[in-house]
């Protein structure tokens, strides 16, 4: 009978739109409810078996609830039953469907005026299968019923309470039910977790604020509130100097590259808006700021234009709390892509490197690149991106920028060890230009082993090594 | 569009040409673990005028060389060297100038061969013979590196890629072709117009040492 129950719903699973069935008792159907009902309340009679509408009556019932009275054999009987009951729903449900496709099918022939005798011949086949189905499932059910199996279910039901939230409404497909409770549950917790761990942060600024006050106020805030800017390009010493300060400060000294800020979103609109574009389309708008902001002009996203964060500061400032990612891109050579974090502040968080030809949504701060070499730099600069942080975290961007523009010579010049410009990458067959440039030092000196780097800074742009050339000090 | 070199073989003093040096440039890229991934063709057509009437028709180009690429089967390019021109057609062009008889198919060299990848490199391998012969004219190398789409920055990359790639063999070397794309008003960014001009080249060259 399991069988067969089982496999005309196989038969009948090609025809109808696919309807998601439970197949055992221990999926999302029984998740919500399953823990909490392990007591052995006294109760009443079950009602009537549970017919296709209440399709989590029978589900409500837990397996776990005679497992600390029942041996095995019963709980694999119970098991058992309840499986064939699911599959009699299941085969309701199918038959259901089937049925209402008959009776379409002869409406849709009756309009046409053709012969109906197949229509009939379908539906009475659906009506027989429906009935054959719900017949199985009532003799399921009193079976299971006799065995004890749904004994207190509908007590159960009740009296737990169900995480104190309204039952959802139970739709005549009984599978929204569950996913609909999955949800809210998640929903709650998400919504609770977000609520603590917002609490839990002002607790602990509060707390930080009065034990050490000589700690400088850091600019993470979850909870949002506006930081105070420095308007201007004069920097204090406890106020942060700003991004577009940065921004502006670099731009004359890296003739070669061109740094282009982007909030978040705009970012991701553009990288998924060139995934359309031609290549050649695409490297040229990569050239030339001014026609970056005019094409993609109406992309959405009012975005800051780079110029008017020259031009006017003192309005660049509502945008650039937004900034959130850095596009560095030298033309016919790389484009890096750098995220900050947060919006609108100096600390660089991720960053990656591509071509310049590539075009798609995967050219993110995160992203991989297609081509083995790119993907090989990225992560030697992310490592120096780390190494950079830890030394010094206000620094970190423009060091970390400056040191990039040292790279537009990554295809030109040869490794100052071995004086190829391609070289086999170590124990790969894969031969890669020199990608080690000298990560560069802060004008103040930080560490004596560095003393002999910081002297020259214009010697170190012309030194470049293999991965596998690297002079042992330079780790 | 990602750059692409040209190489061709020249033997060295006293060394005869075979489809050997193919196999063993095959067996090179493969020690490198470069992975076979398709057949290429390119065809590459002389044609010059049919000069049938007396007078000579209204100016036309004197010689049109053409080229067709396997992987780009809609479009016909032609180069015009007295004009310094590379011109993207339709592929029924060749129809329609077979129908016209304007101009007259003299020569046609195949390069045909086999695809590799090698990292960032995608490497095409074949031989170059004269059309409806099996005559073999040369052993042709196509380098693609795939990061890059400008011809300047490309050049030094691919060049120590060739002398790696190359180092110890004793029968010849690959010499590499430099059209110069300026003269055709080619700009540093590379497109199929720079493969059907570096393709017509290498036919002019292919058929300068046929005589020779």
């Amino acid at each position: 009978m399991m069988q067969s129950g089982y496999f005309s719903m196989e038969k009948y699973g090609a025809m109808q739109q696919p309807s998601p069935t439970p197949s055992t008792p221990s999926t999302g159907f029984m998740g919500p409810r399953s823990s909490p009902l392990f007591s052995n309340a006294v109760d009443q009679p079950e009602p009537p078996p549970p017919t296709g509408q209440d399709v989590d009556r029978p589900n409500s019932m837990s397996s776990g609830q005679d497992s600390d009275q029942a041996p095995p054999r019963h709980l694999a009987n119970a098991l058992d039953g309840l499986g064939r009951a699911v599959r009699h729903i299941a085969d309701v449900r199918s038959g259901a469907d089937l049925l209402l496709e008959a009776l379409d099918a002869a409406a849709q022939v009756r309009s046409h005026g053709a012969g109906n005798k197949k229509p009939s011949d379908r539906i009475q086949k659906a009506a027989d299968a429906m009935r054959i189905a719900l017949d199985a499932l009532r003799a399921t059910g009193k079976e299971l019923e006799a065995a004890g199996v749904l004994n207190g279910a509908q007590q159960r039901f009740e009296e737990n309470g169900l995480w104190n939230s309204p039952v959802p409404f139970v739709a005549p497909d009984g599978w929204l039910v569950p996913y609909a409770w999955k949800r809210q549950i998640a929903g709650q917790a998400a919504a609770t977790a977000y609520e603590r761990a917002r609490l839990a942060l002002k607790a602990f600024t509060e707390q930080k604020r009065r034990f050490f006050p000589g700690l400088a106020a850091t600019t993470t805030s979850v909870t949002g509130t506006k930081r105070p800017r420095s308007e201007g390009s004069e920097t204090t010493d406890t106020a942060e100097p700003s991004l577009p300060d940065l921004l502006r400060r670099i731009q004359p000294e890296t003739q070669g590259m061109v740094v282009t800020p982007y909030e978040r979103l705009a970012w991701v609109k553009k990288s998924n808006l060139k995934a359309g574009m031609s290549t050649t389309f695409a490297s040229r708008v990569l050239t030339s700021n001014s026609s970056l902001s005019v094409r993609h002009g109406n992309a959405g996203t009012p975005q800051q234009p780079p110029q008017a964060g020259v031009d006017n500061p003192t309005s660049s400032t509502r945008q650039a709390e937004k900034i959130a990612v850095l596009e560095a891109s030298i033309p016919s050579v790389l484009v890096a892509v750098v995220s900050v974090i947060p919006a609108g502040s100096l600390y660089p968080d991720a960053v990656a490197l591509f071509s310049p030809a590539e075009a798609g949504g995967h050219i993110q701060a995160w992203g991989v690149s297609q081509h083995k070499l790119y993907q090989r730099l990225s992560e030697h600069v992310t490592a120096t991106l780390h190494q950079l942080l830890q030394q010094d975290r206000t620094s970190a961007l423009e060091l970390l920028l400056r040191w990039l523009l040292s790279y537009r010579t990554l295809f030109t010049q040869q490794c100052s060890v071995c004086k190829h410009v391609m070289a086999y990458d170590g124990p790969s067959d894969l031969i890669f230009p020199p990608l080690v440039r000298p990560t560069p030092r802060a004008t103040v000196p930080l560490t004596t082993k560095n003393a002999k780097t910081e002297e020259s800074n214009a010697d170190n742009e012309a030194l470049a090594y293999h991965l596998g050339c690297v002079p042992k000090g330079m780790e | 569009m990602t750059v692409k070199w040209l190489y061709y073989w020249q033997p060295s003093i006293g060394v005869t040409m075979s489809s050997q040096t193919l196999s063993i440039a095959i067996k090179r890229i493969e020690a490198l673990h470069g992975v076979k991934t398709s057949r290429w063709q390119i065809t590459a057509s002389q044609f010059r005028p049919n000069q049938r009437e007396p007078v000579p028709l209204v100016e036309c180009a004197r010689e049109l060389l053409g080229v067709v690429f396997s992987e780009v089967p809609d479009k016909y390019y032609f180069a015009l060297r007295q004009e310094h021109m590379v011109v993207e057609a339709d592929a029924t062009m060749q129809a329609i100038m077979e129908k016209l008889q304007v101009y007259r198919n003299r020569l046609t060299i195949l390069f045909e061969g086999f695809q590799y990848e090698l990292g960032d490199f995608h490497i095409k391998a074949g031989r170059a013979v004269l059309a409806h012969t099996e005559n073999l004219r040369g052993i042709v190398l196509e380098v693609d590196y795939k990061p890059l789409s400008s011809v300047e920055q490309s050049r030094r990359v691919v060049q120590d890629f060739m002398e790696v790639w190359q180092k110890g063999e004793t029968t010849g070397q690959f010499v590499p072709l430099d059209p110069n794309f300026s003269e055709f008003n080619l700009p540093d960014l590379y497109s199929w117009q720079h493969t059907a001009l570096q393709y017509v080249t290498l036919m002019a060259f292919v058929f300068s040492q046929q005589r020779t």
